[in-house]
């Protein structure tokens, strides 16, 4: 694991552009946030969520068109020793884990800084970033895992040229994942894990607590896991 | 399985892929991804033939009241605390009927949406309860009321 600074500083390299591209994108909504005066149509804090929305959506995809783009340039020439499949998978996984936490949570925390000085009884940061990292667990980090895999599985069939039904089908499999997810998920969800709960009490409505259920969290990540061991795999098996 | 004629072009399809994703890499982990991705296909078609996807609580019945459905219950779950019999969506859309066989008092609750009616008659203030006598019918109408409950049960009231 000796090569993993080194490989996270690769892909640091690889995607810079797009590093600057998401400040740019944060700075503008703190800029749009600090401007936000009320209209005939709107209060300010609908278009603070709604500038919020638009930022998530857009930053979204571009750190999924990022993370295609530079898992097409292949930037490992310049090493010395060639690690194995797994280092490179890790280390892909790790950057672009972080570079969405990081994303997400700037954004929250502009969005809630917001918020707290215009919504009375908002509830506190611990409570924003639980929910944030719930996300982030149960979405961001899977979907990054199978889109590592899916490029490793696309490249192993470059030499038979059937890159196109490959990436068909794994384009087309993420949908019956995401079903199995769901399945399984609403299942076990509860059943033996005492339940994180944000509170909504402060907001003086009938809103009932969010209850978020830690089982597909553990699926979640478990899969995770499971898919970046298995993207590894299909990584050396590509280049031996 | 279902063997429309579509269907079994889909199955023949997915069959087709399977040989040549099978045949097209030397890599086993990658041949064992195939497979994993059209099951996950094949497993996904064959989930949406049989049961209907749809976010509808159809209705419940028990000795002292009846109560049917044509409402979209988005995050919907139903259940009995405590006597009190419950279903609470976190998006509830269309209409409910309630139908006591004996006296039952009935309670919703709900925050944000387009509002809730009674008989047609538009409620305020985010909750009401209501006693129904034997036979008595409550015709409820959410317009996409954003967390709502309705409870049916003995002694209920907007606290």
């Amino acid at each position: 694991m000796n090569a993993l600074p080194t490989l996270l500083w690769l892909e640091l390299r690889k995607s810079q552009s797009f590093v600057m591209v998401l400040a740019g994108i944060l700075l503008l909504t703190a800029v749009g946030l600090a401007r936000l005066t009320a209209n005939a149509l709107n209060t300010p804090e609908e278009e603070a969520v709604v500038l919020f929305s638009l930022a998530a959506v857009i930053g979204g995809t571009l750190l999924v068109v990022a993370l295609f783009i530079s898992a097409r340039q292949d930037g490992a020439g310049l090493l010395l020793s060639v690690p194995g499949g797994l280092a490179h998978q890790v280390a892909r996984f790790v950057y672009w884990g972080l570079l969405g936490a990081a994303f997400a949570l700037t954004l929250a925390l502009l969005l809630w800084a917001y918020l707290d000085r215009t919504v009375p009884g908002m509830p506190g940061l611990g409570s924003v970033l639980t929910f944030v990292f719930y996300g982030l667990g149960l979405v961001w980090l899977p979907g990054v895992a199978y889109l590592l895999l899916a490029f490793s599985y696309v490249q192993s069939y470059q030499l038979s040229r059937l890159g196109w039904l490959a990436g068909l089908a794994a384009f087309l499999g993420f949908f019956g994942l995401v079903d199995v997810l769901v399945e399984v998920g609403s299942k076990v969800a509860y059943a033996a894990l005492p339940p994180v709960t944000i509170s909504l009490q402060s907001l003086g409505s009938r809103l009932d607590d969010i209850r978020l259920p830690l089982e597909p969290l553990l699926l979640s990540l478990a899969l995770a896991a499971g898919l970046v061991v298995l993207a590894g795999r299909v990584w050396d098996e590509v280049e031996a | 399985m279902n063997f429309t004629f579509l269907n079994l072009v889909g199955y023949a399809l997915l069959a087709v892929a399977a040989f040549l994703l099978w045949r097209g890499s030397t890599s086993l982990s990658a041949r064992l991804v195939s497979v994993g991705f059209l099951g996950l296909i094949l497993w996904g078609t064959l989930s949406s033939d049989g049961a209907a996807e749809d976010n509808r609580f159809r209705g419940y019945r028990e000795d002292a009241f009846q109560i049917s459905s044509r409402a979209d219950c988005l995050g919907c779950s139903t259940g009995k605390r405590e006597g009190v019999w419950f279903v609470r969506g976190t998006v509830l859309d269309g209409v409910m009927v309630l139908k006591a066989e004996q006296v039952v008092a009935y309670k919703v609750v709900w925050a944000g949406g387009g509002g809730v009616y009674l008989d047609g008659q538009p409620q305020a203030g985010g909750c009401f309860s209501r006693e129904l006598a034997p036979q008595g019918i409550a015709d409820l109408r959410f317009e996409g009321a954003l967390q709502a409950r309705l409870e049916v049960g003995p002694g209920l009231s907007c606290g």
